[in-house]
């Protein structure tokens, strides 16, 4: 499995250190302007502060010309997994439905905290069980999730919801973290798994979103093969 | 030179933090009564002449300018000196 983590000006390198490092993926950091991503298996959209989140966080590195390609990769069913930014970005670019407000208080939170796993039949999700509780860092100032009331409906309708928050830190519409796109091969979520590997560090509940993908990917593929 | 001046507000409805903050330092102030308070954003676009300014602007609007999710926009056009 041949994995890209996009980096644009301002992107952080975590994901892609983590998962080189604590999973031993095949992981290429790739340029946003390095624009051919036709060899990729995965593609990994990280956190940070994509053009220092002028405008609105994910606009312009929304519109930059490597999205054409991800649209592609994407409704090729190409799984791709987008943290933070990486999330927001998506939401601009309208891969995802609904758009990311200021945190309801006006803090930046940087904490870890509990997430429930609404849905674990997923690409991401099946090393959880459903509705199990698992504690994940969250860092930002602009993760307060908002859809309409039609949106809200239809991801819930479509089991899209794929984690929410136990105690809602940031006012999101209805306690969302993490949803799917509606083919399943898209997850965007505010909490940073890539940061709960290890126990040391906290928490290793994000280690089995990695494990899930790992798992369903070589199901799909290895056996085939 | 003619410039476009592009207001962008949150929807009706859509939960406005940044104003709400405000709000909430202005009625602790001197003047208490200000019944609500929401923070928006202009841009300003500079166009060297007039052709097809407005065809251009919704454009930008519509492509990047406004989340159309969470955001309303508003804009008027008006001459300008160079600047």
């Amino acid at each position: 499995m041949k994995c890209a983590a996009i980096i644009f000006p301002g992107s952080s390198h975590d994901l892609y250190e983590m998962v080189k490092e604590c999973l031993n993926l095949d992981v290429d950091l790739v340029w946003y302007k390095d624009t051919n991503l036709d060899h990729y298996d995965l593609l990994l959209l990280s956190g940070g502060f994509s053009y220092g989140d002028y405008l609105r966080p994910g606009a312009l590195a929304a519109r930059t010309e490597i999205l054409a390609q991800i649209c592609e990769k994407a409704a090729q069913g190409t799984p791709i997994l987008a943290i933070g930014n990486g999330f927001q970005i998506l939401l601009e670019a309208g891969l995802l439905p609904g758009a990311m407000l200021i945190n309801e208080d006006i803090n930046f939170i940087c904490q870890n905290k509990n997430l429930i796993v609404r849905n674990n039949q997923t690409f991401f999700t099946t090393a959880y069980d459903q509705n199990e509780v698992i504690s994940i860092p969250i860092a930002h100032g602009e993760g307060c999730y908002y859809c309409d009331d039609q949106t809200l409906a239809q991801l819930e309708k479509n089991n899209q919801i794929v984690f929410t928050y136990q105690d809602n830190p940031n006012g999101s519409v209805g306690n969302i973290a993490g949803i799917v796109n509606e083919q399943g091969n898209i997850l965007g979520m505010m909490p940073h798994p890539e940061r709960a590997l290890e126990t040391i560090l906290g928490s290793e509940d994000g280690l089995r979103l990695f494990q899930s993908m790992i798992t369903n990917w070589r199901e799909k593929h290895v056996t085939n093969a | 030179m003619i410039k476009a001046n592009v207001y962008i507000k949150l929807k009706k409805g859509v939960l406005d933090s940044q104003g709400k903050a405000v709000q909430e330092l202005v009625n602790g102030s001197e003047i208490d009564h200000v019944e609500n308070v929401r923070v928006g954003k202009l841009i300003e676009l500079t166009f060297a002449n007039r052709e097809n300014i407005n065809e251009q602007v919704e454009k930008l609007c519509q492509e990047l300018l406004v989340n159309y999710e969470m955001e309303d926009y508003s804009y008027t056009i008006e001459e300008c000196g160079d600047e």
